[in-house]
């Protein structure tokens, strides 16, 4: 029998990051990325077409062809929960990314500069900070007609200043640090310091927020789904699902809306979580 | 160096929404059992009736639901939405009324048509407005005049060329040409009479909350509480002792949110309510504080063609539109047996209930070829110029039957080769896209609702296929129909007008502006205590809420 031993130093190393390992962050971890991955492979894997209608199986409960039933006008809410993922992600993933770059890049220029910009651009974002979130997207709904991109557009506004608050902080810190002022002193461009050295300090801080942020978008934008000012029937989104459902409560049926909002509940509670655990354990190398 | 990420309100937030959809959905999950329980096999048809059980005694109070919401306005020639027109004839009477099967009968005045072209109305002398005033001649004249030149039935005026008070209690209406349908008008809001002399001194805010009104109806307004209720008591003092409420006092409550009506209804905060949801339908039959009825109705739901296009420019692809929707299918799943599968713009209810027979006949042609056949629609298709571009339907946002309906005929079209695009509307530019051409740009069909206050298929027609007319939207023009609609109009005769209406309905149906899908019933949910209740769509010209009473 052959014996497989590792090095002493090695496994010792392995033994304390595995006992330094937080099983919160591993669980939060691992839920989203099984839900990211569904957001992939949903619509792949699906058993039905979201948009099929079979009026003689409306309002069906659990059955073999059906696992989770089927909603008022017969469609599978299994297929319709697996292809609405790809919404729900999609919409909240470009609002975060939309309002990271726009953030982030505005919380660098306001630390650089500091003094007149710094303030007039903390005087916005203190503006924006007051409109909530679904009443900007109702807003934008209501002007631009329902869909994919005006509460896509309008809250990534929204989000922007909570992301730019966060990195000006942070990299008002890192512009008082002794590697800024040797940059400088080699007479490196500020572009250059401010993307190869300060971005790359932040992003560890940059990506906490930005899971964060998602598990908010993804809220806000089922929400303007669910007010009708988002994704339009017969598309299938989450927020959407939820609203739909919400008909079919008064006669019991529940199915719908239950799973609906089960997923969204599930989503938003594993994005915080991973969040909130990777800001806590976000650092700097410079 | 460790860097902590500032909380920020996005994620209070959601953690907040999040627990709270957690406790909602575990309390949903521990209310009922998913899946289908209504009371009727599907494909059974309703019972439809036009009364409750008649009541037996008076009662203090009732409390009603306006379910469409607050009323705009209780001006009568303009309080045309389901909860202006109801609570109206409540208030107010009418020069002629209808009872629950829309029979005609004198109202407030008699009536005599002296000649095709005259018409005279002679008052009751008992009536009386609420303050005691009697209702006069000129209170009539009045009262017409004003409808007639600014209000959303000025049109049913169009033939008048005079009204005249030609005597203390006689008014006479002469016309242009013959107007056989202007007397059955006289049955709606269009036929309501206020008193001059309030109605002058309130000016704008006649009708209004803060204004009121003066009429000689069987309940007197006693308070509009703008945002709450509207109430009205017992006029003690009506003229007609068949009419005298057995309700003293009536609240008419605003609730629009179905979930919240449904469980007031279901616990007896609120007695009754028209023209419920078939969201609710399930629920309410359920129900042990009371029952749900199934009444005839005039309303219908449809769609227009609502703009000159594809569809009016090639007839085949309109005409595979009407036999690729399963109404029959439809009218169960999404109404829930509160409907009936329609195939005219015309409901049956709206025929005259003497010239049934014959618009029977001809409507049977339509529900022959519109019928649902999805082969007859492909042929259809591929014989028509439709390449494959979409079809734009627009219907209002957040009403989930409109939703339900156009997802439906969305994937039924489909199954044709029609590509249908659904654009969900806001409720004002849904609203303003009803008149306004500018708002219907780009649109190709509108989902709709509609009532007509009358059993005369004239009404509709008249309002949809004449040039110029408020709902052609096509700009449709026929000289054919326009002269069969005209000589209808003109026609006293029943069946002779009937026979004309029919060739010209052959006429304008064969455009295919339309596609009727569901001919809705009324339905009304009335406590166990109470009984009486108007429960046809004849509630909208009645004083239905004088007919409720003790149901023991």
């Amino acid at each position: 029998m052959t014996t497989l031993a590792l090095p002493a130093g090695r496994a010792a190393r392995i033994g304390r990051s595995v006992r330094r390992a937080d099983p919160v962050l591993l669980a939060a971890a691992t839920v989203c990325s099984l839900l990211v991955l569904l957001a992939v492979l949903g619509p792949l894997l699906a058993p039905y077409p979201p948009s099929q209608t079979d009026l003689l199986a409306a309002s069906q409960g659990p059955s073999a062809e059906h696992l989770l039933g089927t909603d008022s006008l017969g469609r599978d809410i299994l297929s319709r929960l697996m292809n609405g993922a790809r919404l729900s992600f999609m919409g909240p993933g470009l609002i975060v990314v939309l309002s990271l770059t726009l953030g982030t890049g505005l919380g660098i220029v306001a630390a650089w500069r500091g003094g007149i910009v710094d303030s007039a651009l903390s005087k916005v974002f203190n503006v924006v900070f007051a409109l909530p979130g679904i009443l900007v997207a109702i807003v934008a709904g209501a002007v631009f007609g329902g869909g994919f991109w005006a509460p896509v557009l309008a809250l990534s506004l929204v989000y922007t200043p909570y992301v730019a608050r966060v990195v000006r902080s942070a990299a008002v810190t890192e512009r008082r640090m002794a590697y800024v002022e040797a940059c400088e002193l080699a007479d490196m461009p500020a572009w250059r310091i401010c993307t190869h050295h300060i971005l790359r300090n932040l992003l560890p801080i940059v990506l906490a927020q930005a899971t964060i942020s998602f598990g908010s978008a993804l809220m806000d934008f089922g929400a303007a789904s669910f007010l009708g000012v988002g994704i339009q029937p017969p598309q299938a989104e989450w927020g959407l699902m939820v609203s739909e459902g919400q008909a079919d409560l008064l006669d019991g049926a529940m199915a719908q809306t239950l799973s609906a909002g089960l997923m969204i509940l599930i989503s938003v509670v594993a994005f915080n979580t991973l969040g909130e655990r990777l800001g806590s354990r976000a650092g700097g190398r410079r | 160096m460790s860097l902590a990420v500032t909380p920020c309100r996005p994620r209070r937030k959601a953690s907040l929404i999040a627990v709270a959809i957690a406790l909602t959905v575990t309390a949903s999950a521990c209310s009922g059992n998913s899946g289908d329980s209504s009371q009727k096999s599907p494909g059974e048809k309703r019972e439809l009736v036009s009364t409750a059980e008649a009541a037996k005694g008076k009662v203090d109070q009732v409390t009603w639901n306006l379910t469409s919401g607050e009323p705009d306005t209780l001006d009568p020639p303009n309080a045309a939405t389901y909860g202006g027109g109801q609570v109206v004839m409540n208030l107010c009477d009418t020069l002629v009324r209808y009872d629950a099967d829309y029979n005609m009968s004198p109202g407030l005045a008699d009536y005599k048509q002296v000649s095709p072209t005259k018409l005279v109305y002679t008052l009751r002398g008992n009536a009386h407005f609420w303050d005691g005033k009697p209702v006069t001649a000129e209170d009539v004249v009045y009262s017409l005049e004003r409808a007639k030149a600014n209000s959303i039935v000025s049109s049913f005026f169009a033939s008048v060329k005079s009204i005249k008070a030609t005597g203390a209690k006689e008014v006479t209406v002469e016309f242009s040409t013959p107007d056989e349908k202007f007397n059955t008008e006289m049955t709606d809001i269009a036929g309501v009479v206020v008193e001059k002399a309030f109605t002058e001194k309130a000016g704008k805010d006649f009708g209004t909350a803060s204004g009121g009104l003066m009429c000689s109806g069987p309940f007197k307004l006693d308070k509009w509480k703008s945002g709450d209720s509207i109430t009205m008591s017992r006029n003690d003092s009506y003229w007609d002792p068949k009419r005298l409420p057995l309700a003293k006092n009536v609240k008419f409550t605003f609730v629009t949110d179905t979930t919240a009506l449904t469980k007031a209804l279901d616990t007896g905060e609120i007695d009754g309510a028209y023209e419920l949801p078939p969201t609710a339908i399930q629920a309410l039959e359920k129900s042990a504080a009371g029952r749900l009825y199934f009444g005839p109705s005039t309303q219908s739901v449809a769609l227009s063609v609502a703009n000159k296009g594809v569809l009016t420019e090639d007839p085949k692809l309109a005409a595979a539109l009407q036999r690729v929707i399963d109404r029959e299918a439809l009218a169960e799943a999404v109404y829930r047996g509160g409907g009936d599968a329609l195939y005219t713009t015309v409901t049956p209810r709206t025929w005259p209930t003497d010239q049934t027979a014959a618009y029977q006949k001809a409507y049977q042609e339509f529900e022959k070829s519109r019928s649902y056949d999805l082969a007859a629609a492909k042929k259809l298709v591929d014989a028509s110029g439709y390449k494959g571009q979409d079809l734009v339907l627009a219907y209002g946002a957040g009403d989930p039957t409109a939703s339900r309906i156009v997802q439906l005929v969305q994937q039924q079209a489909k199954q044709a080769g029609i590509n249908i695009k659904l654009q969900s509307m806001g409720a004002l530019a849904f609203q303003q896209a009803g008149y306004d051409a500018g708002k219907r740009k780009g649109i190709d069909l509108m989902f709709g609702s509609s009532f007509n206050s009358v059993s005369d298929p004239l009404e509709p027609a008249l309002f949809s296929y004449l040039p110029g007319s408020p709902y052609n939207y096509t700009g449709y023009s026929d000289a054919t129909t326009g002269k069969l609609l005209g000589e209808a109009v003109a026609t006293f005769d029943g069946a002779k007008r009937a026979q004309l209406i029919i060739e010209a309905q052959r006429r304008w149906e064969a455009a295919n502006l339309t596609v009727p899908l569901v001919a809705t019933h009324t339905v009304t949910f009335l406590n166990k205590r109470l009984a009486g209740a108007v429960t046809s769509f004849a509630y909208w010209s009645t004083p239905n809420m004088a007919f409720i009473g003790s149901a023991s």
